[in-house]
């Protein structure tokens, strides 16, 4: 699936976006990313089960007062890839050099 | 299996923008992505950056801890400390994002040391104005410089949280 740094699995526009909403935080909650992207739960669902298949995120459920939660959080080496795609990104427009 | 959409478009799951993904990326394209992926990294920023009553709260209950282990009210810490426990669970829920942890390189490390440090030297200030120089108000004093701190620091940490947010760090 990943050629070189270019990562076919973080391209997808809405899995780029759930990547680098994550990248600076430690996790966040579903229903923010949700909300963030505007997409609906299936949706995000499908996305962020792409992405847990391919080891860049995981997930954890906690019940507050009845109610559960989930929490989305990139792994190390979600966090890698996505570093890499952005790295190969940026080096397409010529930012490398300058950076 | 092929999704028909009204009319004549097809939608199967190559072509839906679900899945939509080439690796062909021109400039243009990867401009946009890069762009895309800052207004990302912001809101998620802005949503894990505490708010000022954060700061306020946790500034006066580090001021309160220092106060009373100062002060000899050791039966309170307990309680302060929960509060502090609390306060955090209560913002870590109701912003629904935690920021990435302290870093755990040497000048996070040293940071973290050197508070602790100020905290023991501010505790010990306090109890030693108290019992030697019999001075009631020095817990009291050496708790709200450690309060002023705190609430120093995380005035900082939001000015950070803004610059990252306009992207002033790239």
């Amino acid at each position: 699936m990943t050629k070189g740094n270019f990562n076919m699995v973080i391209h997808a526009p809405n899995r780029l976006q759930i990547c680098a909403f994550l990248a600076p935080l430690d996790d966040a909650e579903f229903r923010i990313l949700r909300d963030e992207l505007e997409v609906s739960d299936s949706v995000l669902s499908k996305h962020i089960k792409q992405l847990e298949e391919a080891g860049y995120v995981k997930q954890r459920k906690s019940k507050v007062v009845d109610r559960q939660r989930t929490w989305v959080y990139l792994t190390t080496e979600g966090r890698k890839a996505f570093k890499a795609h952005v790295g190969h990104l940026k080096h397409l427009m010529g930012l490398t050099e300058s950076s | 299996m092929l999704y028909y959409f009204p009319r004549w478009k097809i939608i199967t799951p190559e072509n839906s923008d679900m899945t939509k993904t080439t690796d062909k990326v021109d400039a243009n394209e990867a401009q946009q992505m890069l762009d895309s992926i800052q207004k990302m990294e912001g809101a998620g920023l802005q949503h894990a950056m505490p708010p000022r009553w954060f700061g306020i709260t946790i500034a006066l209950l580090v001021g309160a801890l220092i106060f009373v282990v100062g002060s000899g009210l050791s039966q309170y810490t307990v309680l302060v400390i929960c509060l502090m426990a609390l306060v955090m669970a209560y913002q870590h829920r109701k912003a629904g994002a935690a920021p990435k942890a302290v870093p755990a390189n040497k000048i996070g490390i040293a940071a973290m040391i050197g508070l602790v440090l100020l905290f023991l030297f501010l505790v010990a200030v306090g109890r030693a104005g108290m019992e030697m120089f019999n001075l009631a108000w020095a817990p009291l004093a050496t708790g709200a410089v450690a309060a002023i701190v705190v609430f120093a620091l995380s005035v900082s940490e939001r000015r950070e949280y803004f610059a990252k947010i306009n992207g002033e760090d790239n």
